[in-house]
């Protein structure tokens, strides 16, 4: 669910934006939106593959040991046994799933 | 051990890292995990190796082994989560190296997983471009410097494309922080001024030759990595092992890099005798050990500067990590001054 609500916020940043006119005519643009509501979690506005934005927060348990995704804030990944530094992850990783499955987890 | 933060990064390192190069060709895996034993024993919890290690020679077919020896030593002590690990992408124009290939933004993507893969981990904690595309003046190419045949618009849109990648690599949590090695100043103010333009990843460090003998870094580069927080990791700070003394007259000694180099590299030169001897010297003089000297010799400047120590046995490791904790006098760096001015660029 937790990486459902950050993925809701990738936009694309190709998209057609309306020309601002004045700072009150006008809603705030989706990116903007975006960063209001990723610094209220904790979290940074970030590039990710194809040109999206997407909200990531670093986690608190980044580098413990971990056997399984429940041991951590984010994922476990498989390779080091230890908790991801951020939270959602995207592109290709190695992880270990809540039953300490491996398992090859791609994001984009 | 003091600890010291890689740019603006958040990670914290020892202020001692711990060089790999020889793991895989001049140290077997055994003896490679055993200097990271030692080292971890004394409190250095950073580790640099690279994708074209070991070296002195460079082969085909060892390429990456460094840092598989590597990712064995975290996977049997279970310690990544103890440890920052560095790491770097060959740059261009190394033929036993990818074909020579550039560094563009899918070779970084791709020998970042290749890099992850032999690591045995998830996460690079430095990941660092091992010399810049355009070449520069470093490993003795200074005194036949040509900058001019360098295309400065193709060398920034090259820099946009890497560093963009990198942030999108640092976004996945695959690497934490980028860094350079090789450069020069205006190649790093490039990547500092594009990071700040477009929030990508910000040069945490560079590491660059530096030692009492090669001392480039000390005016412009010192000066930019001061105003912009960049700690200079100072590769070679025994330079090569001539800052021992063992080839001190000009031997070659068995089972020394030497003995694999004979010109180690270009650094055997006329003037580099004299003034290896000025420095043994001061040592002497002051009652030190001569390559405790030069490692401290490296802490003492203003700027931040962490040097990689590198070693073939744990016996030479020992002797170095001695340096921990010594902080040399007012009257020993004013001997070093006054050898710098009779021996101001040995090679």
């Amino acid at each position: 669910m937790r990486c459902m609500l950050c993925l809701g916020f990738a936009l694309v940043l190709a998209a057609c934006q309306p020309e601002r006119q004045t700072e009150h005519e006008l809603p705030p643009l989706p990116h903007e939106t975006l960063e209001v509501e990723c610094r209220k979690i904790g979290g940074a506005v970030s590039t990710v593959s194809g040109g999206l934005l997407a909200c990531l927060r670093e986690t608190g348990d980044s580098g413990k040991q971990c056997s399984r995704e429940s041991d951590c804030e984010g994922q476990c990944l498989a390779r080091s046994g230890t908790c991801a530094p951020v939270d959602p992850l995207f592109g290709c990783h190695e992880i270990l799933g809540d039953t300490g499955t491996r398992m090859t987890q791609c994001r984009d | 051990m003091q600890k010291l933060q890689l740019g603006r990064s958040g990670i914290m390192v020892s202020e001692f890292c711990l060089g790999t190069m020889t793991f895989g060709n001049r140290n077997s895996e055994d003896e490679g995990h055993a200097q990271m034993d030692m080292a971890r024993d004394h409190g250095v919890n950073f580790l640099d190796t690279a994708e074209m290690y070991p070296v002195a020679p460079v082969r085909a077919e060892t390429v990456g082994r460094t840092e598989e020896i590597v990712g064995t030593w975290l996977k049997t002590r279970r310690c990544r989560a103890d440890m920052v690990i560095a790491t770097k992408i060959t740059g261009e124009g190394n033929k036993e190296v990818r074909g020579a290939e550039q560094i563009t933004a899918a070779s970084l993507r791709a020998c970042c997983e290749t890099s992850l893969r032999r690591l045995q981990t998830d996460v690079i904690d430095l990941y660092q471009l091992h010399w810049p595309n355009r070449g520069s003046y470093h490993f003795r190419r200074m005194w036949r410097y040509d900058p001019t045949t360098q295309d400065p618009a193709a060398t920034l849109a090259n820099m946009a494309e890497v560093l963009a990648e990198a942030g999108k690599l640092v976004a996945e949590g695959k690497i934490r922080a980028f860094g350079l090695s090789n450069e020069t100043t205006w190649g790093t103010a490039q990547w500092v001024q594009l990071a700040n333009a477009t929030g990508g990843p910000r040069v945490a460090a560079i590491q660059n030759e530096y030692s009492l003998l090669c001392r480039q870094f000390d005016s412009d580069l010192a000066e930019l990595c001061h105003n912009e927080e960049i700690p200079l990791l100072a590769f070679s700070p025994l330079a090569t092992g001539l800052l021992s003394g063992k080839y001190a007259g000009d031997v070659i000694p068995d089972n020394t890099r030497r003995a694999a180099v004979p010109d180690l590299g270009g650094r055997i030169t006329p003037q580099v005798f004299p003034a290896v001897a000025a420095y043994l010297g001061i040592a002497s003089e002051f009652g030190l050990d001569p390559c405790q000297m030069a490692i401290a010799f490296c802490r003492a400047n203003p700027v931040p500067v962490i040097p990689i120590l590198g070693a073939t046995s744990t016996e030479q490791l020992r002797v170095n990590l001695g340096a921990i904790g010594l902080r040399l006098s007012p009257d020993v760096l004013e001997a070093i001054l006054a050898v710098r001015r009779d021996h101001p660029a040995p090679y």
